[in-house]
């Protein structure tokens, strides 16, 4: 049965039981009686004053809710959310799954670009001698998705565990201290 | 097919993206304002489960069947979205009471009790109530409704939906929606009832001048 289909049932709101009567005071108010049932309880209410002030009470309640007022949509909402649908879909089309997580932690993808850069990086430049030339890698544009699929796949699991971390850990790894962020982690299981 | 949303649903599963652009343009507010309310008025992460909330109408786009209404079935995505979200706080803070509790013993809340993210709901204001301290003290009532009641009442008070369209969005009956608002509007009643009394004696000393 739904409060359209009517609730009193043929019965006078006097013979309700007092939970039952107040769902119907509260489907009455929100206009879901049907017209013939709306009409009996207004009518039941202008012949008992204290019904009507308890329902005059419960409708003021409701009115205070309009306090209660909404917040603008921030700028560029929508930009971001079409944004890293593009990603998703660019990834989906190379076959794979972008995890919901990534978007939630953006500064976990950027430490980890870092870690990327550090770790490739490093290594090549000492690997040269003093008087050797370190010829920079051509730069060439590229987008995230195809970024994505250059990313080996153990990497891709540890990026995602790295994105799923608690905001303590990856508050402690981008405030550089490192000696938290190992007990942080060992405190995780990591 | 006549409804405009459904159009746009069928261009979107049509490959059209720009479709996908315009859905999000029309219902951000509705999704923002939704989570806003339902997760807590000073809740952080809204933004990011309300992205979620697009993203996973974007991967589901194929499921959408016409004979639902956009509206509805966004909704029921959103509060999916809202309710992982929940969930998911709530075991981060079992998760942080127990390491908390098995190095010092009692829970950082004292009663060792999880509290899901009540830390970031509104704050009572005390003192006298005008203007914005009536604001806060509503949002405070509705932040600490039951979840269930809550998310009832941001759909049917706020949102304007129909019994019908709360319980699809939930997931549940007409009946149980028409408990879960009764029971929201009595718990309203208690935590505002100062205010409300104080409205009706001066409505009532205002008729009494009149007369």
């Amino acid at each position: 049965m739904t409060a359209r289909d009517g609730m009193l049932a043929g019965r006078n709101p006097d013979d309700l039981d007092r939970a039952e009567r107040r769902e119907l005071i509260s489907a009455y108010l929100d206009g879901e009686l049907p017209a013939h049932e709306a009409r009996q309880i207004t009518h039941w209410l202008d012949e008992n004053p204290g019904a009507l002030k308890e329902v005059e009470h419960i409708r003021r309640t409701w009115d205070l809710l309009e306090h209660y007022e909404d917040e603008p949509v921030p700028d560029g909402f929508a930009q971001r959310v079409v944004r890293a649908v593009g990603i998703e879909r660019a990834a989906g089309a190379r076959g794979r799954v972008i995890p919901m997580a990534w978007y939630r932690r953006p500064q976990a993808l950027m430490s980890l670009a870092a870690v990327l850069v550090l770790a490739i990086g490093l290594p090549l430049v000492l690997s040269k001698g003093p008087g050797d030339v370190v010829t920079p890698p051509a730069v060439t544009t590229t987008s995230a998705a195809d970024l994505l699929e250059t990313v080996p796949d153990e990497l891709l699991l540890q990026l995602d565990t790295l994105a799923n971390l608690d905001d303590e850990v990856v508050d402690s790894v981008l405030s550089d201290d490192l000696a938290d962020f190992a007990t942080l982690l060992s405190d995780t299981g990591g | 097919m006549h409804d405009a949303d459904q159009v746009l649903m069928r261009r979107l599963q049509e490959g059209d993206d720009g479709a996908f652009e315009v859905l999000v343009h029309k219902y951000q507010g509705l999704v923002l304002s939704l989570a806003r309310r339902y997760l807590g008025s000073r809740y952080s992460g809204v933004e990011d489960v309300a992205q979620k909330v697009f993203i996973r109408v974007y991967r589901a786009r194929m499921t959408y069947q016409p004979k639902a209404k956009v509206k509805t079935w966004l909704y029921s995505i959103a509060v999916n979205a809202c309710l992982n979200e929940i969930r998911h706080l709530r075991a981060e803070k079992n998760r942080r009471v127990s390491a908390f509790t098995a190095v010092f013993g009692d829970g950082p809340d004292g009663d060792g009790g999880p509290r899901a993210f009540e830390d970031e709901r509104s704050e009572v204001p005390s003192g006298s109530l005008e203007g914005e301290e009536v604001a806060a003290r509503v949002r405070y009532a509705v932040d600490r409704l039951p979840e269930q009641q809550r998310l009832a009442l941001v759909l049917s008070r706020f949102h304007h939906c129909s019994y019908q369209d709360v319980a699809a969005a939930m997931d549940t009956t007409v009946p149980a929606v028409k408990s879960l608002l009764t029971r929201a509007r009595e718990n309203l009643r208690k935590q505002l009832r100062d205010l409300v009394d104080v409205e009706m004696e001066n409505a009532s000393a205002e008729r009494e001048g009149n007369s």
